[in-house]
């Protein structure tokens, strides 16, 4: 806080006008008078301007004394917890430096990471007693050294060679790996302890920070690059394509828009998806995100390669203005239907399930073949369940299977991790012991809201109506308004009893008996969707009602679309992805990225259902293909978080007061060089002069 | 008349060219004895003064027979009865009447304390009144009339008044109506009364109240305002504590910066002392310590003399 504390002893002299205006009243001679009365009259008319007199002279005098004192000291307001600056000083020293996609941002010309740079440089000087490290901070902190060194020509090489990636900031893992590099080796390490963090300190980031895992000996000072006026961005905030299979033409492309100004703008976004091209436009407000839609017909089914970009986007951000987009164009899904019950069983649960499942299609004993020839739905028992039926169908639906055996529900909990949706209508008490397996086998990634059980023995389920439906959510939502009439005509029999779970999502229960038990569930797991209807199809109305066909193609589709989900990744993630494909192995697969080689693109390994496609760190932001031959079997769309478009900053004050905890921690804005502040001493005395002509201006204006 | 006194402050030799002088006054006062002062009485022998027409039941002796027989007109003739002089000399034996009693203090060499300068005006007068046979008294005036004489004209009485003078002794007091209000109970006939003080006092209002009895009943009041040449400034200096001397504590303070401020409280204090003084139809008279008594006393009784 000092340069020259020592000159604070000097602060003693404070008493030395005290002192020297009691030390110096005369000692007063005894006269006897007569006339006291009028010397006291005439002293009292003049005491309250002697008493003000004296006091001024005592404050400016004091005053002076402690304004030298202090000019001499040279005062560093506000430098107390920033970094050393002793050349002699002892310490150990740690620079993290962000290089996420936001320090890209231009400011007056200059990108924010070269600020940074420069202002990481400063902190990476050589002094003979300090030790320094430097991180590199985005998704994963990248440091130079494992522990602080003295070697800065590397520090500052490594430093010179630095960019800015695109990826977020992972504060809490920087944090974590900054003290661990500052915790002493040893109780009797007492060496000052400093870290230094250069960044913009972007809110969506920084939000989360928690200086508690820094020791509270560590003097932290946050070096700000973020310039006083916000920086306006305009971002690709996402894309996608609804509703979009061969058979139906006309699909809809989505594209969320970010403006991260001030100011409400029209946006134009050019999607290009294989050979289509689209022009989307739309007002975008200030501050939120929008999506711009706009149809899109593709001709082929498969995967398409596309992107969407802004189209002449004057904003500080550009990484963010264009969008990798890996879509999937399907031919109408096919579906497995595992039941035990007999095709020529009609009418029955399984019956009505193909029915509406398929229901322009031929029944042919084995399924039901759709017009193109394809099969729609595919009928299997349980026990002839295998692998090869499992990965030909896009979404598979359980009815009356009666006891499956524990290789068919590992089966299909793999082909769920590999994104394949279930719908399971559970009827029977035996379904809740698969249900609880299932659960079992896909472990966390699976949070269902109730558990079921099968009903107390003896007491049958029946007359069954609901008292709780989420009409504004899909698949009710598709009902339109007369979705509560329609749901009120509605009984249902048999199912499973159900207790809900503590601690789940309770959104996921879409609709409720009057016996308060769940009767549709829908979930979704780490890469799929599982949808429970807790009914006996064969014994309730809900197939003879004119909803049941809507409201099963809409959970249908609605099951299909979440899996879309999985094909997008972030830069600097690790992925673990298993492909949606079998039959296949993984030397037979190539990784195409979008620079035509497969360098720095993970790697794919054949495992126990299929091939898996790991990636510990994922790369540029652009389209990968997984191609087999020529053809594309799969495609991921890898780029930055849409939160790092989003430039404002965290207020200082929450950084240094709510985000610090007890750490102490000095927030230090662009652009507030040293300097200036190293000037107050000048100020000081200056203002030590003005106390002096003070107190000769008092002294003049009390003279007697 | 021979002095019987051994008073330090008789000085005789000093007093002979004074000794012709009288103190008179231009009153008509009421006496003991037939004298040279003008008595309120006008009696039937004495100076004539004037005619008068005669009412029933006046005394026929004196009627002037000789306009009866001139005139056939009646008148008395009427004739100033002559007497002798009261005089009750009133010492204020206050506190500040010591003032200027150590030398060593003082920045006026020549000037006495107030009290012995009022000791010396005091037995000479005592002196030169009971010389022109006239009667002195004496009052001791403090918060109570602790001496008081009666006026008398023999060689003891006066012996007695200035012996009293010569052992007067200050005392810390600060007010004087109540004694001057026991000493107005205390005299039956009209006179003079000579006040010497310097009128340093807390009911100074309450003073002159008590004074304007005596003029009330038609008393001569002269007030001799006794001021030493060393209150009328502060002396030089650039720290003091001035110690009252009537019990008034200590007061700290750089003579320096309130001299001026004190010079104009002092002369406000006179002017205020003169016009109460004046106002309560007393003869007034500033007297300072510096002057010689003797100085003091010859132009009092001159002017007294008209």
């Amino acid at each position: 806080m000092f340069l020259n504390p020592w000159a604070l002893i000097f602060l003693v002299a404070v008493g030395v006008p005290v002192a020297v205006h009691f030390l110096t009243r005369p000692k007063p001679v005894v006269l006897p008078i007569s006339t006291l009365r009028f010397v006291r009259e005439v002293i009292q008319q003049r005491r309250a301007r002697h008493w003000l007199r004296d006091l001024l002279l005592l404050l400016l005098r004091t005053s002076a004394v402690l304004l030298i004192v202090f000019a001499v000291s040279r005062p560093r307001p506000g430098m107390q917890q920033t970094v050393s600056t002793d050349e002699d000083a002892d310490a150990v020293r740690v620079v993290v430096l962000d290089s996420s996609q936001s320090l890209s941002a231009i400011d007056g010309g200059t990108a924010l990471f070269e600020k940074a740079r420069a202002a990481a440089a400063e902190q990476l000087r050589y002094r003979p007693n300090l030790r320094a490290n430097l991180i590199f901070a985005a998704a994963k902190p990248r440091p130079v050294f494992d522990q602080p060194s003295q070697n800065f020509d590397a520090l500052r090489d490594e430093l010179a060679r630095a960019k800015s990636l695109p990826e977020h900031l992972d504060v809490l893992r920087t944090l974590t790996m900054a003290a661990e590099m500052l915790a002493p080796r040893d109780p009797s390490d007492q060496r000052r302890r400093e870290l230094v963090i250069v960044s913009d300190f972007q809110r969506a980031n920084w939000a989360q920070a928690d200086f508690s895992v820094v020791s509270k000996e560590t003097k932290i000072m946050l070096e700000s690059v973020t310039p006083k006026s916000p920086l306006a961005n305009l971002a690709v905030a996402g894309g996608r394509v609804i509703g979009h299979t061969a058979e139906q033409a006309g699909g809809r492309i989505e594209v969320d828009i970010g403006n991260w100004s001030a100011a409400a703008q029209t946006v134009t976004v050019e999607v290009q998806v294989g050979d289509a091209t689209r022009r989307l436009s739309g007002e975008c407000p200030a501050g939120r995100q929008t999506t711009l839609t706009e149809e899109l017909s593709l001709a082929d089914f498969g995967w398409h390669i596309g992107s969407a970009r802004i189209v002449a986007a004057m904003d500080s951000l550009t990484a963010d203005d264009e969008l990798a987009l890996a879509i999937e164009v399907r031919p109408r899904p096919s579906y497995l239907l595992i039941t035990r019950q007999a095709p020529t069983l009609r009418p029955s649960s399984s019956h009505y399930l193909e029915c509406v499942l398929a229901p322009d299609g031929a029944a042919n004993g084995k399924g039901t073949v759709g017009s193109s020839g394809s099969p729609q739905v595919i009928r299997s028992s349980a026990d002839k369940l295998d692998a090869e039926l499992l990965a030909r169908a896009d979404l598979i639906v359980i009815d009356h299977p009666g006891a499956i055996n524990e290789q068919t529900v590992k089966n299909i909990a793999e082909a769920m991790r590999r994104g394949k949706p279930v719908w399971y209508v559970a009827a029977e008490p035996a379904d809740a012991t698969t249900l609880q397996r299932l659960g079992a086998e896909l472990g966390r990634s699976l949070r269902m809201p109730v558990a079921f059980q099968p009903p107390p023995q003896g007491e049958w389920r029946r007359n069954l109506f609901l008292t709780s439906v989420k009409y504004d959510v899909k698949p009710f939502s598709s009902l339109g308004e007369s979705a509560a009439t329609l749901v009120r005509d509605w009984r249902f029999s048999g199912g499973l009893v159900s207790r809900p779970i503590p601690e789940s999502i309770a959104d996921d229960v879409l609709a409720t008996y009057n016996d308060g038990t769940a009767c549709l569930v829908v979930t979704a797991t780490d890469t799929s969707s599982l949808a429970v209807l807790n009914a006996d199809l064969g014994t309730s109305n809900l197939p003879s009602q004119a909803a049941f066909v809507p409201l099963v193609d809409e959970l249908m589709q609605q099951l299909t679309e979440r899996r879309s989900l999985t094909t997008t990744a972030h830069c600097g993630q690790s992925l673990l992805l298993r492909l949606p494909i079998s039959g296949t192995s993984a030397n037979s697969l190539e990784i195409v990225g979008p620079s035509n080689g497969d360098a720095g693109s993970g790697e794919l390994i054949d495992e126990a259902g299929g091939v898996n496609w790991r990636w510990p760190v994922v790369g540029a932001p652009g389209a990968y293909r997984i191609q087999q031959g020529n053809q594309t079997v799969f495609a991921l769309a890898v780029s930055a978080p849409a939160e790092e478009s989003q430039l404002d900053p965290l207020s200082a004050d929450v950084l240094q007061n709510r985000l610090a905890a007890s750490n102490s921690v000095f927030y230090r804005p662009a652009g507030d060089s040293e300097q200036p502040r190293d000037t107050l001493w000048t100020w000081l005395t200056v203002g030590c002069l003005i106390c002096l002509l003070g107190e000769l201006g008092t002294l003049l204006v009390f003279r007697t | 008349m021979i002095s019987q006194s051994r008073s330090r402050f008789l000085d005789l030799a000093a007093l002979a060219a004074l000794e012709q002088k009288r103190f008179t006054t231009r009153r008509r006062i009421e006496g003991s004895y037939s004298g040279r002062h003008l008595s309120r009485v006008q009696g039937g022998a004495g100076e004539f003064v004037d005619y008068r027409e005669y009412t029933g039941g006046e005394d026929l002796r004196r009627l002037d027979w000789k306009v009866f027989a001139r005139t056939g007109k009646a008148f008395v003739r009427l004739f100033q009865d002559e007497t002798n002089l009261l005089c009750t000399v009133a010492v204020d034996a206050s506190g500040s009447m010591r003032f200027g009693e150590d030398a060593s203090l003082s920045t006026s060499a020549s000037a006495k304390s107030k009290l012995e300068y009022a000791q010396w005006i005091a037995t000479a007068l005592s002196h030169i009144i009971s010389r022109g046979q006239d009667q002195v008294g004496l009052a001791v005036l403090g918060n109570e009339l602790k001496e008081w004489l009666a006026p008398g004209g023999t060689p003891t009485h006066v012996a007695r008044i200035q012996e009293i003078l010569e052992q007067l002794k200050t005392q810390p007091t600060t007010q004087m109506a109540g004694s001057l209000r026991q000493l107005f109970e205390r005299s039956p006939r009209r006179g003079v009364l000579l006040i010497l003080s310097d009128l340093l006092m807390d009911d100074l209002q309450e003073t002159f109240a008590a004074l304007r009895l005596f003029r009330h009943r038609g008393w001569e009041v002269v007030i001799l305002h006794l001021v030493h040449p060393d209150e009328e400034r502060l002396p030089p200096g650039v720290a003091f504590r001035l110690r009252g001397l009537e019990g008034e504590g200590d007061v700290d303070c750089s003579p320096a910066e309130i001299a001026t401020q004190y010079e104009a409280r002092f002369a406000a204090f006179l002017t205020m002392a003169r016009q109460l003084a004046l106002g309560a139809g007393c003869d007034y008279r500033m007297v300072s310590t510096a002057i010689p008594y003797l100085h003091t006393l010859g132009e009092f009784l001159i002017e007294r003399a008209g």
